[in-house]
């Protein structure tokens, strides 16, 4: 492949293509409140909502554009469920969403662990000396 | 479904600007959690739709683009790689009619404005781009018709799939005809900030000629 076989759509397509190495906040806030058991929309909402304290509040578009784009990476499924409203309609993690979740809090936690260490959660935030 | 329709009327209507494939996945869930955050009596309805309201446009942006994006993918590459040559082909015109503007009309005492060049990128270059890209358009028609058995008319309208094509050759077709129509490219390319401020001014001009 030449320089001269890519066109403009490409970079377009290749600068828009999702970042796999980190998932925004709403996408990982999904997949979280998935891990506990499958859910319908409103109880995504609510258990995102509750999860981070009511700082992250969804409308329904950002909640169904995410679950089209989890869905889409195979990362969520939808399933089968006994319910009182059939428009409803219940996602569950998948074996490959849960390894991503697992793999999003490992990094979190060792990201905890550096800031513990160096002083810079919580209260310990007053013990830093800047220096220039 | 025809419930939530009923309940929520305005919502219903403002979901249709969804992509199509995306409303019928979608749409009867986006309403039926709309009812659920309402129902809630925790929640102050004034504040659900604040927020369904707020998530509205940012969503339908993001849906749009991410469907056009799809359907590019899909588009064979004689598409693509057409209305980007057409693309650079009108770009010398828009790039020089706001040099000459912003550089107190330094193009035209400088060899870009004699005449050859100045046929050159006002005439022949979005020329170039029209036919190049009316006849992708044409193929694409050709192919459609052949292959997929659809009517002139069908294919030609296939926008998701043609408009990178129909944008160029409507932009080359809109210079020609400023340049043609009306001997007016002077009420244009003079200096184009002042001008699209006094738009009133500026086609006044142009109906002159």
């Amino acid at each position: 492949m030449s320089i001269d076989d890519i066109s403009v759509f490409d970079i377009i397509e290749i600068m828009t293509k999702r970042n796999n190495s980190l998932l925004p906040q709403v996408t990982f806030s999904i997949l979280f409140a998935l891990s506990l058991k499958p859910r319908h929309g409103y109880e995504l909402m609510q258990q995102v909502a509750h999860d981070s304290n009511g700082k992250v509040q969804l409308g329904p578009g950002a909640l169904y554009g995410t679950i089209k784009l989890l869905r889409e990476d195979n990362l969520i499924e939808e399933m089968p469920f006994e319910s009182d409203n059939e428009r409803r309609r219940y996602y569950r993690l998948t074996r490959k969403g849960l390894n991503r979740l697992n793999a999003e809090l490992e990094y979190f936690e060792n990201t905890v662990r550096l800031a513990q260490e160096r002083r810079l959660l919580g209260s310990n935030m007053g013990d830093i000396i800047w220096t220039t | 479904m025809d419930h939530l329709i009923k309940r929520f009327p305005h919502y219903s209507k403002l979901l249709r600007l969804y992509p199509v494939a995306y409303q019928k996945e979608y749409g009867e869930q986006m309403l039926q959690t709309l009812a659920d955050m309402l129902d809630d009596p925790h929640e102050k309805p004034a504040a659900v739709w604040a927020r369904t309201i707020l998530d509205y446009p940012i969503s339908i942006m993001y849906q749009q683009l991410s469907y056009t994006e799809a359907n590019m993918q899909h588009n064979p590459q004689y598409i693509k790689r057409t209305a980007v040559l057409g693309a650079w082909l009108v770009a010398p015109f828009f790039l020089f009619v706001v040099v000459n503007g912003t550089n107190n009309h330094w193009l035209e005492h400088s060899m870009l404005w004699h005449t050859n060049f100045l046929l050159t990128w006002l005439v022949l270059l979005p020329s170039i781009a029209v036919i190049l890209n009316l006849a992708a358009l044409l193929r694409w028609v050709r192919q459609q018709r052949n292959t997929a058995h659809a009517s002139a008319w069908k294919a030609l309208t296939d926008i998701r799939r043609t408009w990178p094509l129909i944008a160029i050759a409507l932009i080359g077709l809109g210079i020609l005809a400023v340049i043609f129509g009306h001997d007016s490219v002077h009420c244009v390319t003079g200096n184009p900030i002042r001008e699209l401020r006094n738009a009133h001014q500026t086609w006044q001009c142009v109906q002159r000629g």
